[in-house]
């Protein structure tokens, strides 16, 4: 039987090894996979359109180097953990503050880079021409990312960390209200994005 | 319900966190309603672009033994963190007592101790005071030991302090032994000049009566021609001849 993440922390406050190695198997995918979504830079939403793909940065190497912090501190905060609350979103918060102190650290150094970022591709794809799947997924990644970070927040919360209104208030530390009204906001705003890119509602209608 | 509860809570629709009973009264509305459908078909639009990302497959390769590694090295360099600042504080109180004691300049820096010799100070009144190891040295030393016995807490600031404090032990030394230096030249000095100056005093005494007896001698010399020449006759040339007066050498 599955052991739960809250008897895991238990055992790892105790020392066993075993157990935090569970916890990390169990985890740095998921937690990677956000830091992902959370950390991707879209500048000020000049990134192209349909190649999008291709510009997305190889953020692999920091995406792993923000995972380990996430764990070193998870290791760092086992004492203080309370075993009542949910471990996902516990570390989800974690996640999320790992991300803003980074993006604390990069703002200066980074900015010029992500407004030097080239606009290749940027010709709007004319309307009815049918956009491949991998194609739009992109898009959609360079179109998150040009998302301002307080509506990007709770849109990679809910997708991509597969959280409810709740638990995404819970680990953003702000109402569910709040959350709400800024995911209506994120999907609204990522519609246009993806409209300025020649994709629409056309596309699921095939 | 109206437009704009339903426009309030399309989100929650579009997301499926309403209960059956609510989604039904939203659903019933959007049926009739064109505005709000439009609402929640930009909506529903970009939760489905969303869904459709496909997972991100890249594997991510973290160990716990690495892990575990790294916490341990962060905690030593916190711990590191602290006790340097601890020694810093110690070192501060100390290069004080040293600036009072022996009229130093001593600045604790964040990675450097700068001693400096002060040149404008007044001079110290006497060697005595001077004489080596000051008090401010032997304080700050006892103090570094005493820290070292309690736990280790003089690492390597304590002993960079402890080297200057040997510095200035020396230094403390030189700077007695050129004072005392000056002060014995002086005295000598001040003993030849007296010796000088009694040694004039008696050249110029005995010169004195030298030519007090030089003058009276000339006189006497002087008185005898006189009396020779009296007693026999004296050509008129000769007689003007003028007397001599007694040299002064
Ligand atoms: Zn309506």
């Amino acid at each position: 039987m599955v052991v739960s993440d809250n008897e895991l922390m238990a055992r790892c406050r105790l020392g066993d090894t075993a157990a935090f190695e569970t916890l990390l198997d169990r985890w740095q995918r998921p937690i990677a996979r956000l830091l992902e979504r959370l950390t991707a830079s879209g500048g000020s939403g000049a990134t192209g359109g349909r190649g999008g793909r291709m510009l997305t940065p190889p953020l692999s190497m920091e995406v792993e180097d923000l995972a380990q912090e996430v764990f070193l501190r998870v290791l760092e905060a086992r004492e203080r953990y309370d075993e009542r609350g949910a471990f996902s979103t516990w570390i989800y918060r974690i996640a999320l503050n790992v991300t803003r102190d980074a993006a604390r650290r990069r703002r200066s150094r980074w900015r010029r880079l992500v407004t030097w970022r080239p606009t290749t591709g940027g010709e709007p794809a004319s309307p009815g021409e049918q956009v491949s799947r991998v194609e739009r997924a992109a898009a959609v990644n360079a179109a998150l990312a040009a998302l301002p970070r307080k509506l990007r927040e709770p849109l990679v919360l809910r997708h991509f960390g597969g959280l409810t209104f709740a638990e995404t208030a819970d680990v953003l530390g702000t109402a569910a209200s709040t959350v709400k009204s800024r995911l209506k906001q994120g999907l609204l705003r990522l519609r246009a994005e993806l409209a300025r890119r020649g994709i629409d509602e056309r596309e699921f209608e095939s | 319900m109206n437009c704009s509860e339903v426009q309030s809570r399309l989100v929650e629709l579009v997301y499926d966190e309403l209960s059956a009973d609510e989604a039904g009264a939203l659903r019933a509305h959007l049926a009739a309603c064109e505005a709000c459908r439009g609402s929640h078909r930009e909506l529903l639009f970009g939760r489905r672009l969303l869904d459709e990302v496909p997972a991100d497959e890249r594997p991510v390769s973290l160990a716990a033994q690495p892990l575990l590694t790294a916490l341990a090295q962060r905690a030593q360099r916190s711990r590191r963190r602290w006790r340097r600042l601890a020694a810093a504080a110690v070192a501060a109180a100390v290069a004080m007592a040293i600036v009072l004691v022996a009229g130093l300049r001593v600045e604790v820096r964040a990675a450097s101790v700068v001693i400096a010799w002060d040149e404008r100070a007044e001079p110290v009144a006497a060697p005595p005071a001077l004489s080596p190891p000051g008090p401010g040295v032997a304080q700050f030393e006892a103090r570094v030991r005493r820290l070292e016995a309690a736990g280790g807490h003089a690492d390597e600031y304590a002993e960079r302090l402890l080297e200057h404090a040997a510095r200035l032990a020396e230094l403390d030394r030189l700077l007695g032994a050129a004072v005392r230096q000056v002060l014995e030249v002086d005295a000598r000095q001040t003993a030849d000049a007296a010796r000088l100056s009694g040694e004039v005093a008696n050249v110029r005494r005995a010169a004195g009566e030298e030519l007090a007896r030089l003058r009276e001698r000339g006189e006497l010399r002087w008185r005898l021609i006189e009396y020779e020449l009296a007693q026999r006759p004296v050509p008129r040339q000769v007689a003007s001849v003028q007397s001599p007066t007694p040299s002064e050498n």
